[in-house]
């Protein structure tokens, strides 16, 4: 089975879960309305902070020489705007088959904003309770300043039967990318809260521009150093005043 | 772009469907081009009688053989061609090539500064030259001249060799 058959098989999988959980939330919403229109001025309601689950294993099951652990902090702006902070560590230790070893390990940080694409008002005007729960569109800045180092590199000369080995030094080197992001937000029971996303990476740029498709991999954004897919499978807390009315 | 709770169902489809669109991965093939050799085109003086001046022409052998100095692999073996490419060293600044060409032989010497580029994990590296002198033997030739110095691809005609009049 390939690497995206497995992916995807895990998203499926994934599915009923948070489908589950988005329905036991929507029952809590009617005890919550009376709490929504006392405070209709507010701007500020929480911020949640999630631990991600997939990037270790996707990382992992799309090259075993490769890791990322990352973590979301995201803020509660009227139910309907999260500025996110997202930081992790990126690291990949390569050895191809021609014996050039690629190693790097640094941190990553993005920062953006999830938009809640729930519609919040039924057909009537009224306002709808927020619960938690809600699907996302985003977008994100990420960056990363790293070393990175290559060895083993050889110069073949084929024709005049030679060889000598080339030193790459280490270098440092600043990238940044953007990310288009959707995805879901549940509300399991009382704050705790999980959730999944897809992301596009994508417009990739480093400090040196020559130097980038030297990058195997850079840390929060992958392998590829042009577009990637990325995924996303988060559990954490949200510090609501509103979660002591789920349940 | 409002959605209610019955179009979740469209997003999950959606967000499902989109991995099968990223088929951007990298591969493991590399897909530059990699080998970086040096141009040569041949011409020859000829004189024209009726306009009784010498012109340049290009110069066809009727066999021409090319290899490296101390090299026993034939680059070209009795071809009927005026272009062709030459592989500097990438491990010493100066290349030697004869060029066998009609019965005569001829010694063409390159002195060259390499410049080594690393290109990716998939790629390798590729060793760029930047031509400072040709210096050929006068059995045949006559003169050899650096017409692009920097020798980055197999896509020009570096250096053009002139070969004395018949």
């Amino acid at each position: 089975m390939s690497v995206k058959k497995i992916i995807v098989f895990c998203w499926f999988a994934l599915l009923p879960i948070t489908l589950l959980a988005k329905e036991k939330s929507d029952s809590a919403s009617v005890e919550m309305q009376d709490t929504l229109t006392k405070n209709k001025q507010q701007i500020f309601y929480g911020f949640s902070a999630h631990l991600d689950a997939a990037s270790p294993l996707v990382n992992y099951l799309i090259d075993k020489s490769t890791l990322s652990f990352e973590a979301t902090v995201d803020v509660d702006l009227l139910h309907k705007f999260f500025p996110v902070f997202e930081a992790g560590f990126g690291y990949a230790d390569k050895l191809n088959e021609e014996n050039i070893h690629y190693k790097v390990r640094a941190p990553f940080y993005r920062f953006g904003l999830n938009f809640n694409i729930l519609r919040m008002k039924n057909k009537t005007g009224e306002s709808k309770v927020f619960t938690g729960s809600y699907p996302y569109i985003g977008l994100r800045y990420g960056f990363s300043l790293f070393k990175y180092g290559l060895d083993g590199v050889i110069i073949n000369d084929d024709y005049w039967g030679v060889s000598r080995p080339l030193e790459v030094n280490p270098k440092y080197l600043y990238a940044g990318w953007a990310e288009l992001v959707a995805g879901v937000r549940v509300n399991m029971v009382k704050g705790f809260t999980m959730g999944w996303n897809i992301r596009l990476g994508l417009l990739s740029h480093t400090s040196k521009s020559s130097l980038k498709t030297q990058l195997w991999y850079i840390p929060g954004f992958g392998k590829n150093n042009t577009v990637n897919i990325m995924f996303n499978y988060t559990f954490g807390y949200t510090f609501n005043y509103d979660n002591k009315k789920l349940k | 772009m409002w959605l209610n709770i019955f179009s979740m169902r469209k997003l999950f489809v959606l967000l499902v469907l989109l991995p099968f669109f990223g088929a951007c991965n990298n591969d493991g093939e590399c897909r530059q081009e990699r080998y970086v050799a040096m141009g040569v085109k041949l011409f020859q003086t000829k004189f024209d009688a009726e306009e009784e001046t010498y012109v340049i022409t290009d110069f066809v052998p009727d066999s021409i053989t090319v290899y490296g100095v101390d090299n026993d692999s034939i680059l070209y073996d009795k071809k009927q061609i005026n272009v062709f490419d030459l592989p500097l060293r990438k491990t010493k600044n100066e290349s030697q090539f004869v060029l066998y060409a009609n019965g005569f032989y001829d010694t063409l010497t390159i002195l060259h500064e390499n410049t080594d580029n690393y290109l990716s994990m998939e790629c390798g590296c590729v060793v760029f030259a930047n031509i400072k002198e040709v210096v050929p033997t006068n059995n045949r030739i006559d003169s050899a001249i650096i017409r692009i110095p920097e020798v980055i691809n197999v896509k020009a005609t570096h250096v053009e060799v002139y070969y004395k009049a018949d």
